[in-house]
């Protein structure tokens, strides 16, 4: 055994099988990364967070990022997470 | 041999994935005894923006490699919010705009000024990662020269014009995992195959880690599932939070999440001795939490290499990750050093399974640090940087 390595696809195919027979299905949540309308808000949001970039610093748009930042569950901004957020809206189920 | 690394971001002080891959190969190839020399802006790193300058223009010596740093052209801020948030849209910009895009995208024309003028006296120059005007102008003054390192994700930015021609006319690229390689093959075309290595990111396979300690320190006694990594939700953290808290709700389990790194997501009321968030962590308690952990969870979707599985497993410890990420499904799959999920019924079954089955859950550990020995120490990198990519 130890010369092996695990075969995960059996493994995972084993778990998938055992949670068929036992009717063990978890309802997914209703917030998770697959919801399409969580996705879309947060596009929505980091838009408007994106436009606001080039408004300037007046307290206004201050409290606006701020405000973003904390509705994306964020503590800092970078343009990755607009790659990212991106991607998973359009790998959102159809 | 004399190899410079031009990067938009370079120190020690840099946070991201790239930055912190161009620093530690840049140090391991010089401790190899290659004449190393890093061309970079004046900003911090991307968290901090590029607008203002963070160091002063000069040339540094750090680590005992030479430091060029130079100031980055300046922003139109709205200008480039305004193409950013198209491309984000996944709208395509005309050659124009995408031109526009890039050049503020932290360029330095004054870098590219003195690298042309130095670009002879080099071997090699590796460009590193794809989205940067330091990349993209730095790699048309020498192509016959250029090492491309793309850190490539499938994203709106990758279908851009212009990268497809940063990604045709440099020498060589390197890939960190056969699914990048493939993905650059999908968008660019076949010569991104044969021009292509997939290395990886070097791993110190050798750090002394204590889960005794980690266990008297943070006062956790029970098992636990850790999380490293920054919590926010473009690392699915709020997936695994939701999954764990379903998980709880219907298991009789001691098992707790333990969650290290910067930022923060909320956590259910009814959770919270459940879910244990330590926030950022010194390097040797991080070792030490991957030592006491009964398995690493990795949900991110959007992974071009993940350093945490791999030092993980360089503990022994097994990993978790969301099937929709091809890199670490790949990682885990190619190793036997973890099991991936899709939903919350498999997230749950896997946990089962490992918690279930200890002496299987530990050979999957073995076997994962087996894996990282034999592609990703870093002996192993630089020996395939010099065979391979230096050659």
């Amino acid at each position: 055994m130890e010369n092996e390595r695990p075969d995960v696809e059996a493994i995972i195919a084993g778990i998938k099988k055992n949670i068929e027979e036992a009717g063990q299905n978890i309802p997914e949540p209703s917030l998770s990364n697959g919801d399409p309308e969580s996705m879309e808000y947060n596009l929505r949001l980091l838009n408007i967070y994106v436009q606001s970039r080039g408004g300037g610093s007046n307290l206004f748009i201050r409290f606006i990022r701020r405000f973003v930042l904390r509705a994306l569950g964020l503590s800092g901004f970078h343009e990755n997470i607009a790659k990212v957020l991106n991607e998973l809206a359009k790998n959102k189920p159809k | 041999m004399k190899i410079a690394f031009v990067a938009p971001f370079y120190g020690a002080k840099a946070g991201g994935g790239a930055e912190a891959e161009c620093r530690s190969t840049a140090l391991q190839l010089a401790g190899r005894g290659m004449e190393v020399e890093i061309w970079t802006t004046c900003a911090l790193d991307l968290s901090h923006g590029w607008e203002k300058n963070y160091y002063k223009e000069g040339i540094y010596l750090e680590d005992g490699l030479r430091v060029y740093r130079y100031p980055a052209a300046p922003l139109h801020a709205a200008k480039f919010a305004e193409l950013n948030s198209r491309l984000i849209a996944g709208e395509k910009l005309t050659r124009a705009e995408e031109e526009q895009f890039m050049a503020m995208h932290v360029s330095s024309p004054d870098m590219l000024r003195k690298l042309a003028e130095k670009c002879s006296t080099y071997d090699w120059i590796c460009f590193i990662p794809y989205l940067f005007g330091t990349t993209y102008y730095g790699s048309m003054l020498c192509p016959e020269k250029a090492v491309l390192i793309p850190c490539l994700h499938n994203e709106g930015y990758a279908r851009m014009a212009l990268v497809k021609e940063l990604f045709l006319r440099t020498r060589k690229i390197v890939y960190n995992a056969t699914a990048e390689m493939w993905l650059a093959v999908d968008l660019y075309g076949d010569s991104c195959r044969g021009r292509g290595v997939v290395m990886g990111i070097g791993i110190d396979t050798e750090f002394e880690s204590s889960a005794e300690r980690f266990r008297r320190i943070y006062k956790i006694k029970d098992p636990f599932i850790l999380y490293a990594g920054r919590k926010d939700r473009t690392k699915n953290v709020h997936t695994l939070i939701s999954y764990f808290s379903l998980y709880k709700k219907r298991r009789k389990s001691s098992l707790k999440l333990v969650m290290i790194g910067p930022a923060s997501l909320p956590v259910p009321a009814d959770m919270r001795n459940e879910i244990i968030d330590l926030g950022f962590l010194p390097e040797q308690d991080k070792k030490d939490a991957y030592s006491a952990a009964s398995m690493l969870c990795q949900p991110s979707i959007h992974e071009s290499f993940s350093i945490v599985i791999m030092e993980s497993w360089v503990c022994g410890v097994p990993c978790l990750v969301h099937r929709n990420c091809e890199v670490t499904k790949e990682h885990v799959i190619a190793s036997g050093g973890g099991l991936y999920f899709t939903n919350a019924s498999e997230f749950a079954g896997c946990i089962d399974y490992l918690m279930e089955n200890p002496d299987k859950a530990s050979f999957m550990g073995k076997c994962g640090k087996k894996y990282v020995e034999a592609n990703f120490a870093w002996q192993k990198i630089i020996n395939r940087y010099c065979n391979e990519v230096f050659a």
